[in-house]
């Protein structure tokens, strides 16, 4: 029982930080239709930021904080510059620009960071609670606090604010919104920066997790979450949180309940590519 | 670098040409490469058998990959390969048979006659293959099967409604990308005589879609030298092994935003300067030898198309199209409800009605483009509504498009030469003969003749004026010789003068035979050129019958109150 209910926690963080990537992906596609691949770049380099800065200060708190405005910046950074140009020419440009970002992106930790893992140890989180017969750790508390918090923070400022709002509509028709007097290009940067700190907010939470920062996290992740917008529908928000859980569900309980021989990478794929052939519009998409 | 063109080329097939986004062609080279391990190391094989088994073996896994490939959209189409080519990865790795991540080892060298090729002998046996890939590349490409492509890769809803199957070509795309990509695995394996699963992965893949893109999409020239290039440049950059990868990422970042058609792509920098040269060179040369024939038609090759042409008097009462209770849904909107009607033979029908009546989605469930919610439509009597847009162009309709979709990269004598390609495209062999040969040729020419675009038959389509694309449209229309022609919005944007003589192509049409529907918004138009007239709103139609009995009909004058058009 005991195990059932760790693993059911191991999912809920497993999904979530997918759905942090996942999401991120879906909207910029929504809006600019193009697949970031370099998001999950932008989320390996939050798990570096946040290291770094909580070994300068100390402070968690700061180090998460700090990690999530910069690596925002950054992906405003990558959009005008790099994706802005880019809208005019045939998709394939930019993904290979974002392919070739994330390459960049993978070899910079790698020079800058060291080749090898990092740890990610936050002493204040050793140790766990107790809740009545249960267990849990706190860096497991800590991480679905967490998860909470930033979905309920997306959550508002998509639906309950303006700029939320002008997201949606930009990602729906990005014409007519521009028509309607919403100043599209401030919108689709302020997207950048909110897809793109949540995407470093699930890197900390990562490294955090599993006590490791290397340089290619960002690449398993990566594909795993075009993956997810592919499943989930594309232009499905919904569909791609659920998409997310579902993955998380797959991979915790194929690799601990059975021995199927394929990697965590391998089983996202394949789920891709099944569903693909029984549904081609993903789970929520439009036919 | 030899065997890096090869695959690249076959790449080029399924995405230069075609323009279905496959990034995992791995799949199809890692299949050849292990094919050929496992049939010489484990079963003994000698090469010479294996090579064909395995391009057998890879093109089928071409096709098989290509069928569900069909069924997604652009983008996922993308995403579905690199899933691909992951499952294929793990499957290499964990499946026993393929000797899981170690790879299979002392794969043979090649031998002839019992000797063993030298390194010398090896390349020359590369170079012999790239020549092959590269001479059928070419000849697909002047083949009615390039052509096909390359409507498909402009505007596959269109392809579909001039009567091409663009899932048959696709596949075909598949199949023949894959079956050089396995070359190149062969090659490979034989090369290096050991194949390991992450020899061919997502990176190696990406490598190689880098090559044609760096090098210039969709062409020859390109993938040859992207292959080479990015295979050269770890050996010219060694001295920066360390940051090999960074500067790999920032070219490609790099080459995107500034030169995205590739090094030698047809718009590029480097590409352009190498034309002007030889144009210069070109002019040179012509001061010193004749001038060339200029293309002119036989009249007795145009008699004879003339002949072959489908009588023009029938019985005017003869019905030809007719539509019972036709409705589509959109979820909750019905966006065509319950609508009968009966078309005649070679008259000119419009439609109108107001803006969102359905109209559009009218033509595009007559043309088969979209399928309806209920009801049945019949062409001569025989029920179309269920039958793909490319069967239905075949069977006769034709049709333009509100927003005009000609294959823009294309000229405007391949657009029209796309429209009868369908005609000569029955099977697989059909689609490999050359289309530039004389009685294509003749045909084309009449119909650019007839629709008045004659003179600007080798103008890039891209470049042409909306009046003259609107006549493109129709002449590409005209390729299968349809008895039913729709005409989306054809005189909207159009100057007087335009429109004129845009009225006068539409009368011929009907005299040669045709019979036309219109959807016109211009009241001065439909009122002039129209036998009779029915009238859409919100899905409904609401009114019938002749020109005049409509300008004066209450029904039609309340709905279209308020627009800017008045009958």
């Amino acid at each position: 029982m005991m195990l059932l209910i760790q693993q059911l926690i191991n999912v809920v963080e497993l999904g979530s930080i997918y759905a942090m990537i996942a999401v991120g992906l879906a909207l910029t596609y929504g809006v600019l239709r193009i697949l970031h691949v370099a998001q999950a770049g932008i989320y390996a380099g939050g798990g570096y930021a946040g290291l770094f800065l909580y070994e300068t200060t100390g402070s968690f708190a700061l180090a998460l904080i700090g990690s999530v405005i910069i690596c925002g910046m950054c992906g405003m950074l990558i959009e005008r510059f790099i994706y802005r140009p880019m809208l005019p020419r045939p998709r394939i440009v930019a993904l290979i620009a974002s392919i070739g970002l994330l390459i960049c992106f993978s070899d910079l930790f790698r020079i800058i960071g060291g080749p090898n893992q990092l740890s990610f140890d936050i002493k204040s989180l050793n140790g766990s609670y107790e809740i009545g017969k249960l267990l849990i750790s706190k860096t497991d508390a800590a991480i679905l606090a967490g998860t909470v918090v930033i979905f309920a923070a997306l959550w508002f400022v998509l639906q309950k604010t303006k700029l939320g709002f002008a997201v949606r509509a930009a990602a729906q028709d990005l014409e007519t919104t521009q028509l309607m007097g919403i100043d599209v290009s401030r919108s689709v940067s302020w997207m950048f920066f909110i897809s793109s700190a949540v995407a470093a907010f699930g890197g900390v939470m990562v490294g955090v997790l599993y006590n490791a920062i290397y340089p290619d996290m960002g690449d398993a992740i990566a594909y795993k979450g075009l993956a997810l917008i592919v499943i989930g529908g594309f232009g499905s928000l919904t569909g791609t949180v659920i998409a997310s859980f579902l993955l998380a569900a797959a991979e915790v309980f194929m690799t601990t309940y059975t021995s199927v021989p394929l990697s965590r990478e391998a089983i996202a794929m394949l789920f891709l590519v099944l569903l693909i052939l029984v549904r081609p519009q993903g789970l929520l998409g439009k036919a | 670098m030899g065997i890096w063109s090869v695959a690249a080329l076959g790449l080029n097939v399924i995405t230069g040409y075609a323009g279905q986004f496959n990034l995992g062609i791995g799949v199809y080279m890692g299949t050849g490469a292990y094919a050929t391990a496992i049939l010489t190391t484990q079963a003994g094989v000698n090469f010479w058998l294996a090579l064909p088994c395995a391009l057998l073996i890879s093109a089928a896994m071409g096709f098989l990959t290509g069928l569900p490939a069909l069924r997604v959209r652009e983008d996922a189409l993308a995403v579905f390969t690199i899933g691909l080519v992951f499952v294929f990865e793990s499957l290499l790795i964990y499946l026993p048979y393929f000797g899981g991540p170690v790879g299979i080892g002392r794969i043979p060298y090649v031998g002839i006659n019992g000797s063993q090729l030298s390194k010398e002998g090896y390349l020359a046996l590369v170079l012999v293959a790239l020549g092959a890939v590269v001479a059928a590349t070419i000849y697909l490409r002047r083949a009615w099967m390039g052509l096909a492509w390359a409507s498909i890769r402009e505007n596959e809803l269109a392809t579909n409604t001039i009567g091409i199957h663009s899932a048959r070509f696709k596949l075909y795309a598949f199949t023949i990308g894959a079956t050089f990509a396995g070359l190149a695995g062969v090659l490979y394996a034989h090369f290096i005589h050991y194949v390991t699963p992450y020899d061919f992965g997502f990176l190696p893949s990406i490598y190689i879609l880098v090559m044609i893109v760096f090098g210039g999409l969709g062409t020859i020239r390109g993938a040859i030298f992207g292959a080479c290039f990015l295979t050269l440049m770890p050996e010219l950059f060694r001295f920066i092994q360390d940051y090999r990868n960074l500067i790999y990422g920032a070219m490609l970042v790099g080459l995107m935003l500034f030169e995205p058609n590739g090094v030698l792509g047809d718009e590029s920098y480097v590409w352009r300067l190498i034309l002007s040269a030889q144009q210069r060179l070109n002019e040179w040369l012509n001061r010193v030898s004749k001038s060339r024939r200029a293309y002119s038609i036989s009249a007795a090759a145009t008699n004879e198309i003339r002949h072959k042409t489908p009588n023009s008097i029938k019985p005017a009462s003869r019905k030809i199209l007719e539509t019972r209770n036709l409705t589509r849904r959109f979820g909750g909107l019905v966006a065509v409800n319950d609508v009968n009607l009966e078309v005649f033979s070679q008259e000119i029908l419009g439609i109108i009605g107001p803006n969102g009546a359905g109209k559009t989605t009218f033509f595009n469930l007559l043309s088969g483009t979209i399928p309806c919610t209920s009801g049945e439509i019949r062409l001569n009597s025989e029920p179309i509504h269920r039958l793909s847009p490319h069967l239905i162009a075949q069977r006769g309709i034709g049709r333009t498009f509100q927003i005009v979709r000609p294959f823009s990269q294309l000229s405007v004598l391949d657009n029209v030469l796309a429209g009868i390609s369908a005609r000569y495209c029955k099977g697989f062999a059909d689609s490999l003969r050359q289309y530039r040969n004389s009685s294509d040729q003749d045909e084309a020419h009449l119909i650019l003749e007839q629709t008045g675009l004659l003179a600007h038959k080798n103008e890039v389509s891209r470049n042409l004026p909306l009046g003259l694309l609107r006549r493109l449209e129709i002449a590409r229309a005209l390729g299968l010789r349809p008895n039913l022609i729709l005409l989306d919005e054809s005189f909207s944007g159009l100057s007087h003068r335009e429109s004129q003589s845009l009225i006068d192509l539409v009368r011929m049409l009907r005299e040669n035979g045709a019979t036309i529907m219109l959807i016109e918004h211009n009241m001065q138009v439909t009122m002039k050129i129209c036998d009779r007239i029915a009238v859409l709103n919100y899905g409904n139609k609401i009114a019938e019958g002749m020109p005049e009995d409509i300008r004066n009909h209450p029904t039609v004058i309340a709905a279209y109150l308020g627009s800017a058009h008045h009958a």
